[in-house]
């Protein structure tokens, strides 16, 4: 059964073919990488995806299910090198480096990849939130400001600005949980 | 009210977490799927905007031809089956993640977005994999780099008016331009130097737990962090200096040393002087792109003396190293298990 299969698939070995599949695929995996390693090793892991397949079983490039087997693919990479990774001592060293692995566990492999589209809505509903809580939102996530200097500009506590964004994120995410969500069946 | 989970959970989002906090956390995560998902989805939105971590056309095209190199190396290493080691490539992810890939340079472009309304800021990253010679880099202002082996650099395509910054993982030696009291900052893993003008030499690999600074000329200012970014200590050096920082006890040592062996690297040659084995093989693993494992604790630590130069291959340094045959010297692709006979 499997060797019809692959029979009636066009060969992928060409550069044009499989670049195309790359450029579409690659992006989003690269960018779901990046959420749990650097981004030179998030290259790697995607990079390590393709070559096995390329030169194990380039048919299944062709194939409708290969997103979410990409997909899989990178998650598991990504765990392996999660789990090889050397951790600082610390106790909130070793929780955080726990927590990436714990959210690498936590999407499904049918997780949807990201598109630019999706980056466009959340801009989209920033733009939406209120006066103040989109001031501090976007000081905070955008400019990447410390929540102390914030705090400090706008003359509010720390914890003010805290509430904020957390008010902020959960905003956007009721918004915005079935966009974000994979495919409702 | 002291630990109310929403600022907490806002606090791990921004990576900037107490010990207290992120136990409290952990407890409330794992005491419901609820509270996971409400997490994992909170920290997907906060992922979304991440800058520039979406990659971009042209940062694809870059990323597809150095896939496409990697696919063509692999037919080619498959059909000479026992490729001498300095010349295999390292295929696995989960190694040396510098080590990868390409020979010589590599160069994207990254272009970072902000909002809409703001202008994005062109990145230029450079990356020199293990085993390239020493790059040279002219910088926007007119500043030069010489870029190690295994090393990454990463600077604006052009300088904002005030503070010109940049960022590093690994070994450079500077040559920075003096601009009318305009600062100019390297970024590392383990700390952050401030310089008006001046030529000084970084080794600061976010692999290693130590990093070492030393000042040719001028003068800078050394600024080290802890774990919650604060700083730590601030050191100004002076000329022939030579700063030794290790990240795990936050200690600072502080010696004369001589210039010429911290920069000999720019010609392809390394010398040691009673430095412990570890350092040495942590600095071979770099620039030839191999991982060295001593097993024995006590070796580590034993102090060695030479003179290595990029023209001589791993082997041959291990068989320098090994010039007493103390050790058994077992090679697996590009691992090097040195055993004490």
């Amino acid at each position: 059964m499997q060797n019809v299969r692959l029979k009636n698939i066009a060969p992928c070995g060409n550069e044009k073919q499989v670049k195309e599949i790359y450029l579409q695929h690659a992006p989003g995996l690269i960018f779901f990488a990046r959420k749990f390693v650097d981004s030179f090793t998030a290259e790697d892991i995607v990079h390590d995806v393709f070559l096995k397949l390329y030169h194990q079983d380039p048919g299944k490039l062709n194939e409708n299910g290969i997103r979410a087997y990409l997909f899989s693919m990178v998650k598991n990479g990504c765990l392996d090198y999660l789990q090889h990774l050397k951790v600082e001592k610390t106790y909130v060293a070793k929780a955080q480096a726990q927590l990436k692995i714990e959210e690498l566990r936590w999407y499904d492999s049918n997780e949807n990849i990201v598109s630019n589209e999706k980056l466009n809505a959340i801009y989209n509903e920033i733009e939406k939130l209120p006066p103040q809580c989109k001031r501090i939102f976007i000081k905070s996530y955008l400019e990447e400001q410390k929540h102390a200097d914030i705090a400090e500009e706008l003359n509010i506590s720390v914890r003010t600005v805290e509430a904020q964004v957390y008010k902020a994120l959960k905003i956007i995410r009721d918004k915005l949980i079935l966009f974000l969500l994979p495919f409702i069946i | 009210m002291k630990n109310n989970i929403q600022e907490i959970i806002v606090r791990v989002l921004k990576n900037d977490v107490l010990e207290e906090d992120m136990r409290f956390f952990s407890e409330w995560l794992d005491s419901s799927d609820e509270n996971k998902n409400l997490f994992f989805e909170l920290k997907r939105v906060y992922d979304y905007r991440k800058e520039g971590s979406y990659p971009d056309d042209s940062e694809m095209e870059a990323s597809w031809e150095r896939l496409w190199k990697k696919i063509q190396g692999k037919k080619h290493s498959f059909k000479k089956k026992n490729t001498p080691l300095r010349r295999r490539k390292k295929l696995s992810a989960t190694r040396w993640r510098v080590a990868a890939t390409i020979t010589g340079l590599l160069i994207l472009g990254a272009t970072l977005f902000y909002t809409q309304r703001e202008l994005p800021v062109a990145w230029v990253e450079v990356q020199n994999p293990a085993r390239g010679n020493p790059l040279s880099i002219a910088l926007p202002d007119g500043s030069t780099v010489q870029l190690n082996a295994s090393s990454y650099l990463k600077y604006p395509k052009k300088f904002k008016r005030r503070g010109r910054e940049i960022y590093l993982d690994g070994e450079a030696l500077f040559d920075v331009v003096k601009q009318n009291g305009n600062n100019f900052i390297v970024h590392s893993n383990k700390h952050k130097i401030k310089v008006l003008g001046t030529k000084f030499n970084v080794m600061d690999y976010s692999s290693d737990a130590y990093s070492v600074t030393t000042l040719i000329s001028g003068k800078v200012q050394l600024e080290t962090f802890n774990e919650e970014k604060n700083l730590r200590d601030r050191v100004v050096m002076n000329p022939e200096q030579q700063l030794r920082f290790n990240a795990y006890t936050g200690e600072i040592t502080l010696n004369q040393v001589d210039i010429r062996e911290t920069t000999s690297w720019i010609n392809g040659i390394y010398s040691f002087q009673d430095v412990p084995l570890q350092q040495i093989t942590d600095r071979l693993n770099k620039i030839y792109g191999v991982t060295i494992i001593i097993e024995n604790e006590k070796c580590r630590a034993e102090k060695y003396t030479g003179k290595f130069s990029l023209e001589q291959d791993i082997e041959e340094i291990m068989r320098i190293i090994n010039f007493n045959g103390q050790f058994n010297c077992i090679t697996r692709d590009d691992t090097i298990i040195l055993q004490q006979k």
